[in-house]
């Protein structure tokens, strides 16, 4: 590693402040592009499932 | 030439069965990269001469700046794919593309303003590299509102890739803005034709993060064109009997 320590990791010379934030709304928005449309699949998987169960359902009355 | 590739490439179906293998493959590739580039430029790189630490901002900001404009050229090749051959694949991409573009837009923007404080001493100013990202995020955001906003599939997917082989010509603005006006932005780090002028050290980093960003865009896309045809194919026979089969009804 090129950093001392872990809090001149921190620090990195007064730019930590900029730097780390930096990377934390980077992770945020990693994070929105994966679990974004995970959480739109489980809403498509459940409104097809639906569907399939309203055709049995008018297949059997 | 044999156009029976390309036919069955624009089934959605066979694209959804052949992508299910790739995923899992992208996915792990991208994370491996980001992982090791971001690592490595954030930790072991040395610090640059003239801005110190604060260019480790480099390794967001330059893979997802360029992924911006890349993303937004991909939606245009698909705009033309959309409109001459009618494959309905086509526009499931650019629908698709549209959020994870504009996602990398913004990035390259907030990391650009962060990295500008410490090395211009402001957040922003209205010069022509920032202006024209500016323009290229609401470009995005244009293609996205105007889907929601019509209620046709068959016309939102025209008046979608239209609207966005309009908004290409912003896309040499944005790459020769640092040429053709006088900018606080500087220019290339990284060209085709060129050595780059950066240190060896800092370079692999950047590339390996830029490979990154480029294999996490590939498996984010393929995921969300997945859902999407889903969602689109519902009322067919093979998306039911999937949906029966493997999600258990």
């Amino acid at each position: 590693m090129y950093f001392q320590d872990v809090s001149s990791l921190l620090h990195m010379d007064g730019h930590g402040l900029y730097v780390w934030p930096t990377y934390g709304i980077g992770l945020l928005i990693i994070a929105y592009n994966v679990l974004a449309p995970l959480r739109h699949r489980k809403q498509v998987i459940s409104q097809i499932k639906r569907q399939i169960q309203d055709v049995r359902r008018r297949g059997v009355e | 030439m044999n156009w029976t590739f390309f036919h069955k490439l624009g089934s959605p179906k066979w694209f959804y069965h052949l992508s299910g293998k790739w995923l899992p493959w992208l996915g792990t590739l991208a994370a491996l990269s980001m992982i090791a580039g971001l690592v490595w430029g954030l930790l072991f790189a040395p610090p640059d001469y003239l801005q110190g630490n604060s260019y480790r901002i480099i390794f967001l900001h330059v893979p997802t700046a360029f992924l911006a404009s890349a993303v937004y050229l991909m939606m245009a090749g698909a705009a033309v794919v959309t409109l001459v051959w009618k494959v309905k694949l086509a526009d499931v991409a650019l629908q698709c593309m549209a959020p994870i573009g504009s996602s990398f837009c913004l990035l390259a923007l907030i990391t650009g303003a962060i990295w500008g404080k410490p090395t211009w001493g402001t957040w922003w100013v209205w010069d022509a590299r920032l202006t024209s990202m500016l323009i290229l995020l609401f470009l995005y955001f244009g293609v996205i509102a105007l889907r929601g906003a019509i209620r046709s599939a068959t016309t939102a997917a025209k008046a979608c890739a239209v609207l966005t082989l309009v908004g290409v010509v912003n896309i040499p603005i944005i790459k020769f803005s640092v040429e053709w006006w006088n900018t606080l932005h500087q220019g290339a780090t990284l060209t085709l034709t060129e050595k780059p002028a950066m240190a060896v050290q800092m370079l692999w980093p950047l590339l390996i993060s830029i490979l990154g960003f480029y294999l996490f865009f590939g498996a984010v896309l393929v995921l969300r064109m997945r859902i999407e045809i889903l969602n689109r194919e519902r009322r067919t026979r093979w998306v039911q009997k999937l949906v029966a089969d493997e999600m258990g009804v």
